[in-house]
């Protein structure tokens, strides 16, 4: 113990070497060591000795809090003696010293004490030193102090003696020291110098006691055990050194208080923008820098930020360290942030390295497990395991104050770049033994990314250890790991299946997901993502991507996400809209898809069955079809067959009547219709035109054809053609009785082709075709009704096209034989026909006639009606169904087909966008087209006409009003235009269901807004009459002209903007009007309806009436089958 | 009045000019130095003008003189496709009977037949290292074979109808294809994978190829567009549509990937500088209506294009001058598909139903 006394006069003593304010310290040292020394002349009272056993374990204690401070006192002295206020620094230090060193005192006098001159042995318990002579100073390499206290011998060697008064530091308020020194001075006989009075002068002397020593009336010196005082309270027990800590200032010893911070657990996928603005929060960043994997290039999740102040980055790492970083899109789930003061990046580095070592460490594993393997595995890819900051710390550490948040999680888990999951939840101390399994899974979902098929392996460690007993047992893992509600996708942690049950599992989600689908029945929208991004979104994720539309659920298995919606459109509209966007910081790839069919089941299911079970029951099913079918051609052909003939004469009187009143109307309309404009606007895909001209009637079956089982072709087909046959007949009797021009040639042909085969079947209107369907089958078929034909033919040709569609009823073979006939046989390419064409022959049965097209018809009807029981031997592969939705190449190639024309509705059997027209125009067509374009295309025209007239006439009371109030009312009218330009919709082209090209809604549309303008060249009439005609020699598919008066058209072929791409629907949710805007007129567009998110955008073309009719696809209900 | 003056294209300045260079990417003056001379000028500017004796000479000795040297049957429909081997040792062919053969292109000898596709097959390409093969067909399918195995690797299904056309990038690990279905698609070739849909033209499409550093796609289809895509991005850069919209059949990048080679069924042959969207060159003489034929560099004695015909013949031109510099003649039918060997003086030419045979033609 006094030896540590003496290393403090030691390094007192340095002190003074080293030119401190002397004096300075020395009052220090007067007043607080020599107390000190002074403690030990007390007498030596027995009972003491009692105490020290007592004292010993505090002793113990104590010793090592004051060796502590010892050090730390040196320490600190070494670097900032020469400053002033350290002294009160050091005043603090002795004062806690002086307490300490109080017990040792009292420990020292049980033995006898020491003549201060020699070097004093230490207590025995004094761990350090022997007691016979104690060490040399080993803590310190210091040169050996000078004597201190410099003269000793001004006290008196071999006592113990204690300053009781010291006017400089005690207030002898009552006088009583004054006194005793004046009665000390008393007694003092014999000498002048009195050895207990020092000083100089009156009222400055210290007095001094020795030994004890008393005179009389002064107060004896008693022991008291300040223990025993009832003040005293016993001190809690330290487990571990105190440190002491100071403001920082420049002065401080050790590197600045920390304004960095580094961050670990983020999720490498969080957009550094993102993470930025999250921890801007809490102060200025003056340097941000995320860490990025120098061999991939990845982003490690680990983020190093300097604030410009120590208390910025307090701050920030008390409010975000042990959070989970904001909840927004792309987050992994369930990770704390570890946020750590780094004021060095000294954590920084260490956590790299920890990160390249176990980048390293893998690779090795992978390479030795390779080499074990001896199987051509795959190539080891960089795997930062869970890492750890290690232990070493840097002197930054002493003046961290969040120093106790910092320990528990000294050893951090940095999450792996590419697995932000898996660890965050194991912690790295424990988990260390177990890192060569963690490192194996780990690679495998690293590797996932490349080779999808491994994702599925990318395992929790749980399940991993398990593999066995979940092998043997599939039935027991569908149903615990299937996910039960179908409307809810399980938890991507809770999914994520185990080495051993992953391809059962797969499968058994796949088939939820594709029952929920089917159970949903509309489209829905699959996501596919890679296997990094389809780990991190969540559930809640697709949720909000899809918050504009109305999701019915959402579903996930291995490798995708499947949304379905409430409405059949919304997936469409969905993956219009959305796949433009990113998910959770991927680009994702959207695509509709059909909902999928319960044939899937059936086919997982198959394994089970026998080949002839299939086939019968496949055999089954097409004869219970076939008989519902015939059932029905009964009744409509027959049966519905005479109605039919008493409605059409019905309506042939009122078409005479109403042909009579016609030709009054039609000439104001003519002169437009002579240059060739036909209408307000007009687009003619001219190919579909060109093709008509030669086969109009090739063209429409295919659109029936390729979707539909053979049996029912007949039905449709012949409906088909009746529509066709009504609306084209009342289209040309309109025009016969409105058109005199047109009148002329028209029955003169037909006429002619009359008389050229009479026999032939009078549908025929074009010569062309009438020259194909010269067929000696059809006459025989034709023969039975070709008197009722004559008959009326004779009589008038008004007649003989009304009572036309009875005898197409009875005619259908002859029409399903005229595209047989292969109109464009001449080229090398045939028409869309189903091959092998079928035989043109019919069976002599009565009933049959009319129903069945040909053998295979008639075998199936008969199949169909002569029992269920009759079992089919063999049933033709039902693969003519998906063989007649593609040509088949008689060439055997496409490419050494060589070019053919393709129809729109041809290519809706294979280009995705038009299936989706396709199924809606069938369903639709055959329903509602009769008779409808009578009054529709014949009002759209007028009212057309009254529209433009109207809106002319709303422009011209504008302006008079305008005029009325000044200029101020048509320059808002401008102004107001003008906003809405500026005010542009947002809008895009893709293609369409409808035609090629669409434009899309790509936010909602109020009604009554304007959508865009239809922009393009303002060409005069006679130059777009022109200008048409070399478009359609060019080829140019559509053409975009738009009328805006009689004078003028806007061509938007090869300048415009996205308003041309807008396509025709008969029930649009646009209208074009034509506003004036400073005398220049303006076609703008106006949503006629609220729009919806990805709708497409389309208005009625109001094409005028023609004879060449463009087929309509726009899939409405209320389609009316062409566009003219 | 009505639209002759919208795209300057293949006019005369078109196609007067010199292409500095096809092949290299260095412009050299290689091709120029075939027909023309230099006239340093005084101002330091060098001016090209044809020299009518020089042309004469060079030409009669640069002038190819291919003769067939091998026949080759084997295929028992209509042959769609033939490529060399990015070796020039093999020679690929496929053909509607649903067959995709292997020849050595040095000796003719049949080396192997691959079966698999359940449809005629349109086209086949080469992998850059030689290894792969890939065959798009009829039956939506583009299969991928290996020359090592010798059998289908994988099997890449998308397309909803008949694929047309197919071609690796130089790096091989993309595929790009493109089909009926009016869609180009890009496959990931390792993972089998269809990376990107691109719904490029509104009508079959019939050429698809990479530039020479994979960074761009070019298509072609029936709807006469020409169209010019990131293959990073899928985005569609350029596109190069004629004033007179005719059918495009082929389209591919020259060696350098500045110009682009088109032909189009109005039986021509262009070049395009893509990157002004300018007609370069002309090449007119064959015929060319119906098919989907190829069109080929030569590079390998001098520069020429050369293409097949329907009127069964094989048309060479020289690059520069546009003149039919020689006239292969010997098919019986509509020459469809022709391929220049990369380093030796052959080509080989397939014709179609009435013939069925593939030529190799040698100059050496």
């Amino acid at each position: 113990m006094y030896r540590q006394d003496q290393d403090l006069h030691r390094r007192a003593s340095r002190l003074i070497q080293h030119r401190i304010h002397l004096n300075l310290l020395r009052q220090f040292m007067k007043h607080h060591l020599y107390p000190l020394q002074l403690i030990a002349e007390l007498p030596s009272p027995n009972h003491v000795r009692d105490h020290h056993n007592q004292l010993k374990n505090h002793h113990h204690r104590h010793h090592l809090q004051v060796h502590h401070h010892l050090q730390r006192y040196h320490h600190h002295h070494l670097q900032k003696y020469h400053h002033h206020h350290h002294l009160q620094r050091c005043h603090h230090h002795h004062l806690r010293l002086h307490h300490h060193l109080h017990h040792h005192k009292i420990c020292q006098i049980t033995r006898p004490s020491p003549p201060p001159s020699k070097s004093p042995s230490p207590p025995p318990s004094e761990p350090v030193a022997s007691s016979s002579k104690p060490p040399p100073p080993e803590f310190y390499s210091l040169p050996p102090p000078p004597p201190w206290p410099p003269s000793r011998s001004e006290y008196p060697a071999g006592s113990n003696f204690r300053i009781i008064y010291d006017p400089a530091i005690d207030k002898d308020r009552d006088g009583r020291f004054r006194a005793l020194i004046e009665k000390i001075r008393a007694t003092q006989v014999d000498g002048t110098d009195e050895p207990r009075i020092k000083g100089k002068g009156k009222g400055k002397e210290t007095l001094t006691r020795y030994n004890g020593e008393v005179i009389e009336g002064e107060p004896e010196p008693t022991t008291t055990d300040p223990r025993k005082a009832p003040s005293f309270k016993k001190r809690p027990h330290r487990d571990a050194f105190h440190e002491i800590r100071y403001e920082y200032d420049p002065n401080s010893t050790g590197p600045p208080p920390p304004t960095a911070v580094l961050i670990m657990n983020l999720s490498p996928l969080t957009p550094t923008q993102q993470i930025r603005r999250v921890f801007s929060a809490h102060g200025r960043i003056s340097s941000f820098d995320p860490q990025i994997d120098m061999e991939s290039g990845v982003a490690l999740g680990i983020v190093f930020i300097r604030y410009q102040t120590h208390e910025e980055a307090k701050i920030c790492v008390e409010r975000t360290h042990g959070k989970k970083f904001g909840t927004g899109m792309g987050m992994a789930d369930g990770e704390e942030l570890k946020v750590v003061f780094d004021g060095e990046g000294l954590k920084l580095k260490a956590v790299r390295k920890e990160l390249e070592q176990q980048k390293h460490r893998g690779r090795e594993e992978k390479r030795r497990k390779e080499k074990e393997a001896k199987v051509p595995t795959l190539p080891p890819a960089p795997i930062p395991a869970p890492i750890s900051i290690p232990k070493a710390q840097t002197p930054s550490s002493t003046h961290t104050p969040a120093q106790s948040a910092w320990r528990p999680s000294h050893q951090l888990p940095a999450r792996p770049a590419h697995i932000p999951y898996t660890n965050g939840r194991l912690s790295p101390p424990r988990s260390r033994r177990a890192q060569p399994v963690m490192k194996a899974k780990m690679m495998n979902s690293a590797l996932s990314t490349r080779f999808p098929a491994v994702n599925d392996l990318a395992p929790m460690s749980s399940s991993s250890s398990t593999p066995i007993h979940t092998r043997g047992r599939p039935s027991h893992h569908s149903s615990t790991h299937a996910p039960a509600p179908p409307s809810r996708s399980p938890s991507p942690i809770s999914r994520r299946p185990g080495q051993g049950r992953h391809q059962q599992q797969r499968e058994a989600t796949s088939a939820t997901v594709i029952d929920a689908l089917a159970k949903n029945g509309f489209e829905h929208v699959r996501i596919d993502l890679t296997g990094g991004a389809m780990i991190s979104i969540r559930e809640e994720d697709v949720c909000a991507f899809f918050k504009d539309f109305k999701v019915d659920c959402v579903l996930r298995d291995h490798n995708a996400w499947y949304v379905a919606f409430q409405t059949s459109d919304s997936a469409r509209r969905a993956a219009m809209v959305l796949s433009s966007r990113t998910l959770g910081h991927h680009s994702v790839t959207l695509s509709a898809c059909p909902p999928p069919s319960h044939a899937a089941p059936v086919v997982a299911e198959k394994t089970s069955w026998t080949k002839e079970e299939i086939v019968q029951k496949a055999a089954d099913t097409i004869v219970k079809e076939l008989k519902v079918l015939l059932e029905k051609d009964i009744t409509e052909r027959v049966a519905a067959a005479d109605l039919r003939k008493l409605v059409a004469d019905e309506k042939a009187k009122v078409a005479e009547t109403k042909a009579r009143e016609g030709p009054e109307m039609v000439n104001e309309q003519r002169p437009a219709e002579k240059r060739g404009l036909k209408g307000l606007s007009f687009r003619k895909p001219k190919r579909i035109r060109e093709e008509e001209a030669k086969a109009s009637v090739v063209e429409e079956v295919p659109l029936v054809e390729p979707e539909e089982p053979v049996p029912v072709e007949p039905p449709k087909k012949k409906r088909k053609k009746e529509v066709v046959a009504k609306v084209t007949r009342v289209a040309e009797s309109d025009l016969e009785s409105e058109d005199e021009e047109n009148l002329a040639p028209e029955p003169r042909k037909r006429a002619v082709s009359e008389v050229r085969d009479e026999e032939q079947e009078p549908v025929k209107k074009k010569p062309k075709k009438d020259a194909v369907l010269e067929d000696d089958e059809q006459h025989k078929k034709a023969l039975s009704k070709k008197k009722v034909v004559k008959k009326k033919s004779a009589a008038k040709v008004i007649v003989d096209e009304v009572i036309r569609p009875d005898e197409l009823d009875f005619n259908v073979p002859a029409t399903a034989n005229i595209h047989i006939s292969k109109v464009e046989s001449v080229s090398r390419s045939p028409s869309p026909v189903p091959e092998p064409p079928r035989p043109p022959s019919l069976p002599p049965d009565p009933l049959e006639q009319g129903i069945c097209d040909d053998d295979e018809d008639f075998y199936f009807a008969r199949l169909a009606m002569s029992s269920d029981s009759s079992s089919v031997s063999h049933v033709s592969p039902p693969t003519t169904d998906t063989v007649l939705a593609f040509r088949k190449h008689l060439t055997g190639s496409a490419r050494t087909e060589g070019y053919y024309k393709i129809s729109h509705a041809e290519k809706s059997a294979y280009v995705a966008q038009y299936a989706l027209r396709s199924t809606n125009v069938e369903s639709v067509v055959p329903t509602e087209a009769p008779a409808q374009p009578v009054t529709s295309s014949r009002s759209n025209r007028a009212n057309a006409r009254r529209r433009a007239q109207g809106l002319e006439e709303i422009n011209q009371v504008q302006r008079a009003v305008a005029l009325s109030k000044g200029e101020t009312a048509a320059a808002e009218l401008s102004i107001k235009f003008n906003q809405l330009q500026t005010r542009k919709k947002h809008l895009r082209f893709a293609r369409s269901p409808i035609h090629d090209w669409g434009l899309y809604a790509m936010e909602r549309i109020a009604r009554g807004e304007m959508v865009i303008e239809y922009v393009g060249e303002i060409i005069r009439a006679q130059v777009a009459d022109k200008r048409e005609k070399v478009y359609e020699r060019q080829g140019i598919g559509s053409s975009y002209l738009f009328r805006i008066d009689e004078d003028l058209v806007v061509d938007a072929t090869k300048k415009g903007n996205l308003g041309r791409l807008i396509n025709h629907s008969c029930d649009p949710n646009c209208t074009a009007k034509i506003i004036t805007i400073n005398g220049e007129k303006k076609i703008v567009i106006y949503a006629k309806q609220d729009i919806e998110l990805g709708d497409e955008i389309t208005y009625d073309y109001h094409f005028p009436i023609e004879q060449d009719k463009i087929p309509c696809l726009c899939g409405s209900a209320k389609c009316r089958g062409y566009l003219n | 009045m009505a639209v002759e003056d919208n795209c300057s294209m293949n006019g005369a300045n078109g196609d007067t000019s010199q292409i500095d260079a096809v092949v290299s990417n260095e412009s050299s003056d290689e091709g120029v130095e075939e027909t023309t001379e230099d006239h340093h000028l005084p101002n330091g500017r060098i001016q090209s003008t044809p020299v009518p004796d020089a042309t004469i000479l060079k030409t009669n000795r640069s002038r190819p003189q291919y003769a067939v040297k091998y026949i080759l049957s084997g295929h028992t429909m209509a042959i769609s496709s033939l490529k060399f081997s990015p070796d020039g040792t093999m020679l690929a062919s496929s053909a509607a009977d649903k067959l995709v053969k292997l020849w050595d292109a040095y000796s003719g000898e049949i080396l192997r037949t691959f079966e698999g596709h359940t449809e005629g097959v349109n086209d086949v390409a080469w992998s850059n290292d030689g290894e792969f093969l890939a065959s798009a067909s009829d039956d939506k399918s583009i299969i991928l074979w290996s020359l090592e195995t010798n059998s289908a690797v994988k099997t890449l299904l998308g397309h909803t109808n008949f694929v047309f056309c197919v071609n690796f990038n130089p790096r091989s690990n993309l595929l790009v294809t493109g089909g009926y279905d009016e869609t180009v698609r890009v496959w990931d070739v390792a993972r089998g994978k269809s990376l990107k849909v691109l719904p490029a033209h509104s009508d079959p499409v019939t050429a698809v190829s990479f530039n020479h550093d994979g960074t761009l796609i070019v298509s072609c289809a029936m709807d006469g567009l020409i169209r010019i895509w990131d293959a990073e991005s899928g985005q569609c850069l350029k596109t190069i549509v004629d004033d007179d919209n005719p059918i495009c059949s082929h389209v591919k990048f020259s060696p350098n990937s500045k110009f682009i080679l088109s032909a189009t069924q109005d039986s021509t042959i262009r070049l395009w500088d893509y990157q002004k969207t300018r007609c370069v060159k002309t090449y007119t003489g064959h015929t060319n209506r119906t098919y989907c034929l190829f069109t080929c560099f030569s590079t390998t004695q001098g520069l020429y294009v050369v293409s097949g015909s329907e009127d069964a013949k094989i048309y060479v031109w020289d690059l520069q001058s546009r003149e039919v510099l020689q006239v292969l003649e010997g098919h019986r039918d509509a020459v469809l598909a022709i391929a220049t060997h990369p380093v030796r003086n052959i080509m080989a030419s397939a014709s179609m139903e009435k013939d069925l045979t593939i030529r190799l033609w040698y100059d050496e």
